[in-house]
């Protein structure tokens, strides 16, 4: 089993998801942002970094969180980062759909490129992971794009590449529509993906 | 016109519009909080994007705003006790598709003139407005807004402090109307012109330290 530490920026959305819910038993250690920087990170195997995270206190941080990266250990990002910090990171911002589902046909717009993944095998299906997008990565050459939009941007990632590390990287922000409890699409992912991070294949 | 601070941590959701900054508006970073004098403000907004823990440990700043007869409009999903009296946030038992935000009569011109139609939909979809209530509430607090169930949304308090809190169980209800094409577009200019008319009232009472 993974040790999993949360940078966490003590925001409502925050407290309820990995303070107080039914996910906070997945989490070993929150580490308040503002000591972060003093933190041992030695114990951990999963550092998340969680969507809507203060910028400057980030920006404070990132070399720290390539070195734990770098270590071998895993980096997960949620939602839309506010600056390129990520190993290559190439970001297009789209504007979000809120309404797309009720429109006729309505089609999300993902698609599952990797359905053999142990993530999306045993732990959440595509429906876990849909509900709206704020933009798209474009990974470099190597990196592993499971989740993607029909055009080919990169919703959900694994990059194994660009660091000795592994970063999960996507742009959807579960944690932060959990804790404001706006889309229910986010408590099956967050029942899935977490238990992944736990024990599954990364 | 007075400036009214608006309280959070940097992220795309807090950053202000040239339009937001004309209209008196100005980012206050919730760490400089130990550095200000609130007093300048005609009011604070706190958002929703701000870190519990640091206002806990300076709530001796915003009580000590309150007692001088300032005005605090809460917009947090509230998790920790760092406003005076405004008590924890709630999950609405309710499917947000089948709750409907109710605008009580009040002679408070925050929603005067939104139709409640407006507030509870944004494009057809339910929900944007709130998900949460509070359990309790001061006694002598006046209710704004409630759902089918009763339960309050969003209250002011002229009792509690000197000053005026406005506390919301919702979402940032400044930003998130004030693109459409309808009533709701006005609530974030009759939301500072409440925290200014607030902060007159107050002022006149002899509450504020200015």
């Amino acid at each position: 089993m993974r040790k999993i530490a949360v940078m966490y920026s003590g925001s409502s959305q925050h407290w309820r998801t990995y303070k107080t819910s039914e996910f906070a038993r997945y989490i070993d250690q929150l580490i308040p942002v503002r000591q972060l920087e003093e933190a041992n990170l030695e114990a951990f195997d999963v550092l998340i970094i969680p969507s809507q995270t203060h910028t400057g206190l980030l920006d404070q941080n990132i070399q720290k969180i390539y070195d734990f990266a770098n270590t071998g250990k895993v980096v997960v990002t949620f939602g839309p980062q506010h600056r390129d910090w990520l190993p290559m990171h190439k970001w297009e911002f789209r504007p979000t759909n809120f309404w797309w589902w009720l429109e006729p046909n309505a089609d999300s717009g993902l698609r599952l490129l990797e359905t053999t993944h142990d993530l999306f095998k045993n732990y959440i299906t595509l429906e876990d992971a849909t509900w709206h997008q704020h933009g798209v990565y474009w990974p470099s050459e190597g990196c592993e794009v499971l989740v993607s939009t029909n055009d080919g941007g990169a919703v959900l990632y694994i990059d194994r590449v660009n660091t000795n590390g592994v970063w999960v990287n996507t742009t959807l922000d579960p944690d932060y529509h959990f804790g404001s409890y706006f889309m229910p699409a986010t408590e099956r992912f967050l029942r899935g993906f977490l238990p992944w991070l736990k024990k599954g294949q990364i | 016109m007075e400036p009214v601070a608006y309280v959070g941590i940097d992220i795309q959701f807090t950053r202000l519009t040239t339009e937001d900054r004309e209209r008196g508006l100005v980012f206050l970073y919730l760490y400089d909080l130990p550095y200000v004098d609130l007093t300048a403000y005609a009011g604070v907004i706190v958002t929703n994007h701000v870190e519990e823990q640091f206002l806990l440990e300076h709530k001796t700043i915003l009580d000590k705003y309150l007692l001088q007869g300032g005005v605090i409009f809460s917009m947090t999903e509230i998790s920790l006790p760092w406003l005076s009296n405004v008590a924890n946030w709630k999950r609405s038992p309710i499917p947000l598709k089948d709750r409907e935000i109710i605008i009580e009569q009040s002679n408070c011109s925050l929603f005067k003139g939104i139709e409640p139609y407006d507030i509870n939909y944004r494009k057809g979809v339910r929900g944007f407005f709130s998900r949460g209530y509070f359990e309790k509430i001061p006694v002598h607090a006046e209710v704004l807004i409630t759902d089918q169930s009763g339960v309050p949304i969003l209250y002011v308090d002229r009792h509690s402090t000197n000053g005026t809190i406005f506390a919301g169980a919702g979402t940032d209800i400044y930003k998130v109307f004030i693109n459409e094409e309808n009533t709701s577009k006005k609530l974030s200019m009759q939301m500072l012109d409440c925290i200014r008319d607030e902060a007159i009232r107050n002022d006149a009472s002899g509450g504020t330290g200015k």
